[in-house]
């Protein structure tokens, strides 16, 4: 149910990258193959962008490693939660796979509450795959016949998502800081045009410092 | 795309090909649970900034209402709501000055 409150922000999405792919060239078989192997929004975007200015294929893979390389700090945290809920090595393997910016922070945010049985970890990373290849397709084969999403404000469900996701981890003063300083300094980068540098290196820079230097937080 | 999928595929499995299912070793240990919360942070800077100049102001301007909920109760869905209808509000009340 946590993973179907996404639904507005991951769907239309799913539905202009659809969309996005086949205006670029894709065949709507590639746009799907795409989400469902790639399975990380920003990378996609970028690698249908580059490819549409006749880049090569080289360069959108490391275009995606680089976007991607986020991934394997949040497998690492998953697997971890994944460890103590008792996962198998092949269902470690499927949380591994379905790692997601938006999967990873409703796993941690049910894991403040109480640790998550390992049927939900799954099922959140899986119905977030379900939702974005299915929400590609539609976009691939009907991208044109669809209706805007804008007027009814539904843009905006990832960012208020992550209000409400900064809010729920910020539960201690430390932490509401450590919360805070990400922000700024996030904002600050985006501002000036290195939003890749944002993405990539504050969340793994401000974790390792304040693990180091905070560890018992 | 076979690249980038199998590129995608390997940093999400790396993590699980190095720790086999033990504890992560100490420096790693002590970032992860800090980690939601900064990347929290990050997400929230970034998926309100890195839009179209006319679209950053009113999501701007709908974070107030979203971020005022929290004091009331912790939830992402109230956010979520909250920020959703004041921009189908701001879009409805002056979509010429406003932007899209």
């Amino acid at each position: 149910m946590q993973a179907f409150t996404l639904a507005p922000g991951i769907v239309p999405l799913g539905l202009l990258f659809g969309a996005a792919a086949v205006a670029a060239g894709f065949s709507p078989a590639a746009a799907i193959a795409l989400s469902a192997l790639v399975f990380a929004g920003g990378a996609q975007f970028a690698t249908v962008g580059l490819v549409a200015t006749g880049a090569t294929a080289l360069a959108a893979t490391a275009l995606v490693f680089l976007i991607n390389s986020r991934y394997f700090l949040l497998s690492a945290a998953t697997l971890d939660l994944g460890r103590q809920s008792g996962a198998t090595p092949f269902s470690r393997l499927a949380l591994a796979l379905g790692t997601v910016d938006e999967s990873f922070a409703l796993q941690a945010a049910w894991a403040k509450r109480a640790l998550p049985p390992l049927a939900g970890l799954l099922a959140i990373p899986f119905t977030l795959w379900v939702l974005w290849v299915g929400a590609t397709a539609v976009g691939a084969y009907l991208g044109e016949l669809l209706p805007a999403v804008e007027p009814f404000g539904l843009d905006y469900a990832l960012p208020g998502i992550f209000v409400g996701l900064l809010g729920i981890f910020a539960d201690t003063k430390p932490r509401l800081y450590a919360g805070l300083a990400a922000l700024g300094v996030a904002a600050a980068l985006t501002l000036v045009g290195l939003t890749l540098v944002a993405v990539l290196l504050v969340p793994p820079l401000f974790a390792f410092a304040l693990g180091r230097w905070a560890p018992g937080e | 795309m076979f690249g980038a999928g199998l590129v995608s595929v390997a940093i999400r499995l790396a993590p699980e090909a190095w720790l086999r299912g033990r504890a992560p070793p100490g420096p790693l240990a002590r970032a992860l649970p800090w980690l939601p919360v900064v990347m929290a942070g990050a997400f929230v800077a970034v998926l309100h900034l890195d839009v179209a100049a006319d679209k950053r102001a009113l999501y701007l301007i709908a974070a107030i209402p979203a971020g005022l909920t929290l004091l009331w109760v912790r939830s992402f869905y109230l956010p979520l709501v909250t920020g959703a209808v004041t921009l189908a509000l701001l879009r409805w009340w002056s979509p010429g000055f406003l932007g899209p």
